[in-house]
């Protein structure tokens, strides 16, 4: 029996067979309805608290109105852990999805792992690796180690003035700036070799040579690129 | 606000408009919580029958069926003092009459000749043996925040869950859970802090405890009453 358990059976054993207390003077229903919200000041909080400590008439119809409140703290706490669970699946989808797609994708040739130096664009003509990901969606580094080449990784630096797009062979360590002239771009998106970069307002670049040239799309497809 | 609607001021205004015979308001207030009234009805006494009962009950008594020499309306509502959210505040109304009424109801049942009597065993009231111990322990649980107190009657006494103490103080039931593991080693604690207050060395004091343990009940209603006294 250890230090704790020891105490509880000197508690437990009169609890069993104790008798309500015949307290007068119980607490009013709006004293008891701000003692559970917690608007009581802590002066009076601590009164009624003793109070309910030696009150069963109190503490029954505390617990009582306690189990009519339509969301309950614990309640609240299990939506946010579906939640979390419903992300963590998706999660799950995603990486699968990304896995299964990975393994379809015919080995590189070993000269695509050299890191690129930072002014010099990628060596596209040889890429024949992975889908490359935002660098938002970080399965792409989950994936890696399966991988003949590293993957491409792409992002928007807003630390630049203006914002620039920037590539990474080294799983992020590095990057290098790729040029998209008169373009200032907002975000990125890739798949393989083909890059698109879109800006404020909404106009869109592609590039199928992973950024070596751009060309503008016109509005319908960036339409159904929007619509996506 | 629980249902987010209105402030305290806005509802004792919405109130005071209700008890001054402002047929609007009452409508207003019919709209508002009449369906809370009845949902919580159906929570506290889960049938259906009786939530009714006990809604359309209370439902009267804020509607006031007596008046007085005034010709205005006795209405349960001016009792509310806006100290909680009024939906707060019906709710704990529904739970004491329910619970006026249960214990009425267990009242008037006849008594069972073979029911088992209410202490079956008078020999696990057995004071604590050593005086010095149940004093300690008193002065060890009066020491204790009132909220804890309230916990660990609420664990012990009422045998009452986690989950359902921590609905009842708006607490999550972990905190509840560490908070109650808290309170009883504080108890022992503190208990032997007043052990060895009054002589008694700490190894004894442990041992003390251990003895008593397994054999021994404290009286802890006894201890529960008191508490202002023992500080």
């Amino acid at each position: 029996m250890n230090e704790r358990q020891q105490i509880l059976p000197l508690l437990r054993s009169h609890l069993r067979h104790s008798q309500q207390p015949e307290i007068t003077g119980h607490c009013d229903a709006g004293t008891l309805a701000a003692f559970a919200e917690r608007t009581l000041d802590r002066t009076e909080r601590d009164r009624v608290a003793d109070h309910l400590s030696q009150c069963q008439n109190c503490r029954d119809t505390l617990a009582l109105a306690a189990e009519a409140v339509p969301s309950s703290p614990t309640e609240m706490q299990f939506h946010v852990k579906g939640i979390y669970a419903i992300a963590a699946l998706a999660s799950l989808c995603i990486a699968a999805v990304i896995f299964q797609h990975a393994k379809t994708l015919p080995a590189a040739p070993q000269q695509q792992q050299q890191p690129v130096a930072s002014n010099n664009p990628p060596p596209v003509l040889s890429f024949n690796g992975p889908p490359a990901f935002s660098p938002r969606l970080t399965g792409a580094q989950v994936i890696e180690p399966i991988l003949t080449v590293p993957t491409p990784l792409w992002r928007i630096n807003s630390s630049r003035s203006p914002a620039t797009l920037e590539i990474s062979y080294t799983s992020g360590r590095t990057w290098a700036p790729i040029r998209t002239p008169d373009f200032q771009p907002k975000s990125v998106a890739a798949e393989g070799a083909n890059v698109w970069v879109a800006d404020a307002k909404g106009t869109v670049l592609e590039s199928t040579d992973l950024g070596l040239h751009w060309r503008r799309l016109p509005h319908t497809v960036q339409h159904r690129l929007s619509a996506r | 606000m629980q249902n987010g609607a209105d402030s305290i001021p806005e509802t004792l205004a919405l109130v005071n408009a209700c008890l001054n015979g402002d047929e609007t308001a009452w409508n207003t207030f019919i709209a508002r919580y009449r369906p809370v009234l009845y949902s919580a009805a159906l929570a506290i006494a889960k049938d259906g029958c009786l939530a009714r009962e006990l809604a359309d009950s209370l439902w009267a008594d804020l509607y006031g069926t007596r008046t007085d020499g005034n010709g205005r309306r006795i209405s349960k509502l001016a009792t509310y003092t806006g100290r909680g959210s009024l939906e707060g505040w019906l709710r704990t109304l529904l739970a004491q009459e329910f619970i006026d009424r249960h214990r009425k109801q267990r009242r008037l049942l006849p008594l069972d000749d073979n029911a088992p009597p209410l202490i079956d065993d008078p020999d696990r009231f057995t004071e604590v043996a050593d005086p010095r111990l149940n004093l300690a322990f008193q002065k060890a649980l009066a020491e204790l925040k009132g909220e804890d107190r309230l916990i660990l009657a609420a664990h012990y006494l009422d045998a009452r869950n986690l989950a359902e103490i921590g609905r009842m103080l708006g607490l999550h039931e972990s905190t509840i859970s560490r908070r109650v593991s808290k309170s009883t080693r504080s108890l022992r604690k503190r208990t032997i802090h007043h052990l060895r207050k009054s002589g008694i060395g700490t190894k004894e004091a442990a041992e003390l405890i251990a003895a008593d343990a397994g054999q021994i009940a404290i009286n802890l209603r006894d201890h529960l009453l008191p508490l202002k006294d023992a500080l």
